[in-house]
């Protein structure tokens, strides 16, 4: 089974340009720094989540009632 | 009758008595709009013709013996993300300058006007909802109504400013994140943040559709109680009780990053209010999950736009969307599984406590000149952080109504009311009690 790694490999620009092509987004060059920036700061609130243990079946994914 | 001191309940009954003109009251707002500007109002669309037309037709209900309704005449202003019929919805976006215009009023102004208020204007807001500044690239920045150097808050910080400044005596709003409550403690006013999905949202610009609420900003509690049963449309409610409220301060989370200025004020509530503390388990994961699904949501939300022209975006909200497109599935999946599994947890948390208080922003409102703020000893954008004590109440779905603290501050302190899904009566039960203790009180304006 595959480990989660809390703390993935952080991203650069080079990556940032690389996955923005993969997904299928032309984007001009000065829209990379500004997409890391908040790629970083996104990665570390995914680092939170990741590190919280929550069984896939012991909550949905797709039903919220407050 | 000084209709700018007036609460919207004297100015309705006034108009359905006769002895005041819905068109003369309406006229007047929109002319003190006009005069203190859009920056310090923070209309940047006024409807005037719209509005005379509405306020001179409750006039005649009133000649006629009718009943215009419990808000007969009073002018109120809307973020600029609900539908007006006939004009551009721009959610405070450039991007959308040749939107087509609306073919109906989002229904929570309709209900709201069914009920005699009259809509004078649309109010600025971040793009797209997405910040806490109110520093808009397309329309402009809204200034603080007590500090014309200091941000309103937002993402609704128009519509906070409208109310602080008393051009409107409320306010329609939304909040995804904070939204409404960050720029309620900003500028000195009452919001409430409703229980998710409780209030109809049609015609409302989506955001994040697992967070985005309707709740509307006041100066008065009263008024804000009048409105939002307005909103809820005749929905069920529950029993407001009589027992005293109990209350309890949340702690951890809560209680790192508070600025200097709020930390005394607070602790003072907290001695009034008899020291009670409780911990919140996993608020920082909550705070986590909401980012996470805040930057999904948004980006699949707003990924043709950006496919079309990137750079008519403004830059920070750019940043945020394409950070949010290269997102993994698997994470936003994982964030909404951690939402229903602490919602689950947190019904046992209000079985010992009725309403909980937390600051609803850190400390005073960040300069416009440099909006920082101080995290984790690091200086950070306020853009994407004065929501720190927000974002985990927005991803539980609990509703919260946000109270400036009484005192004689430079600048408005707020705390956060929240309490269990669906509670809505006892945060009004709870906020009267701490206004009539004089712990709670909206600010006046400084003489400038």
């Amino acid at each position: 089974m595959a480990e989660t790694k809390p703390n993935a490999a952080r991203p650069t620009e080079a990556s940032v340009r690389t996955r923005l092509a993969e997904a299928g987004l032309a984007v001009p060059e000065a829209c990379i720094p500004e997409t890391l920036a908040n790629l970083l700061v996104l990665q570390d609130h995914v680092a939170t989540l990741r590190s919280f243990a929550l069984d896939p079946r012991s909550a949905s994914a797709l039903r919220f009632e407050a | 009758m000084d209709s700018h001191q007036q609460t919207a309940i004297a100015l309705a009954a006034a108009v359905r008595d006769g002895s005041l003109k819905a068109a003369d009251l309406c006229g007047r707002a929109l002319d003190h709009a006009e005069a203190i500007g859009s920056a310090q109002s923070g209309f940047t669309r006024l409807l005037r013709r719209r509005a005379m037309l509405r306020a001179e037709a409750i006039d005649k209900l009133v000649e006629a013996g009718l009943d215009p309704g419990p808000l007969a005449g009073v002018p109120f202003g809307a973020a600029d993300l609900f539908d007006v019929s006939g004009e551009i919805t721009t959610a405070g976006s450039g991007t959308r300058h040749d939107a087509p215009f609306a073919s109906r009023d989002a229904t929570a102004i309709r209900l709201l006007e069914a009920a005699g208020a009259v809509l004078i204007g649309t109010q600025n807001m971040d793009e797209f909802g997405y910040g806490f500044v109110t520093i808009n690239a397309h329309f402009g920045t809204t200034r603080n109504p007590h500090d014309p150097d200091r941000v309103a808050g937002g993402a609704a910080g128009g519509s906070a400013a409208a109310v602080a400044t008393r051009v409107v005596p409320f306010s329609l709003a939304f909040d995804t994140n904070g939204s409404l409550r960050v720029p309620a403690a900003l500028c000195g006013v009452i919001g409430l943040k409703p229980t998710y999905g409780s209030i109809a949202h049609g015609g409302c610009f989506p955001f994040v559709e697992s967070l985005d609420v309707v709740g509307p900003l006041a100066r008065d509690l009263d008024d804000l109680a009048l409105v939002y049963a307005i909103l809820r449309d005749g929905a069920p409610e529950r029993e407001a009780g009589r027992e005293p409220v109990r209350f309890g301060r949340l702690m951890s989370w809560f209680d790192d990053n508070i600025a200097e200025e709020m930390r005394g004020p607070l602790h003072a509530f907290w001695n009034r209010l008899g020291r009670i503390t409780f911990e919140l388990e996993h608020s920082e994961i909550a705070r986590a999950a909401a980012s996470v699904i805040i930057a999904a949501e948004g980006a699949s939300l707003h990924r043709p736009g950006i496919e079309q022209d990137p750079m008519a975006f403004e830059a920070p909200v750019r940043g945020r969307m394409l950070a949010g497109m290269l997102l993994p599935s698997e994470d936003y999946l994982r964030a909404q599984r951690f939402r229903a599994w602490i919602q689950v947890r947190l019904r046992k948390q209000f079985e010992l406590c009725d309403v909980l208080f937390t600051p609803a922003a850190p400390g005073y409102a960040p300069t416009v000149a440099d909006p920082v703020m101080l995290f984790g000893g690091e200086t950070i954008p306020a853009r994407s952080h004065l929501g720190i004590y927000t974002q985990p109440i927005s991803l539980m779905g609990l509703p919260a109504l946000v109270l400036p603290l009484a005192g004689d501050f430079p600048m408005p302190l707020g705390i956060q009311l929240i309490s269990a899904a669906g509670n809505e009566p006892v945060l009004f039960r709870a906020a009267r009690d701490l206004i009539d203790q004089g712990l709670c009180a909206v600010p006046d304006l400084p003489t400038r």
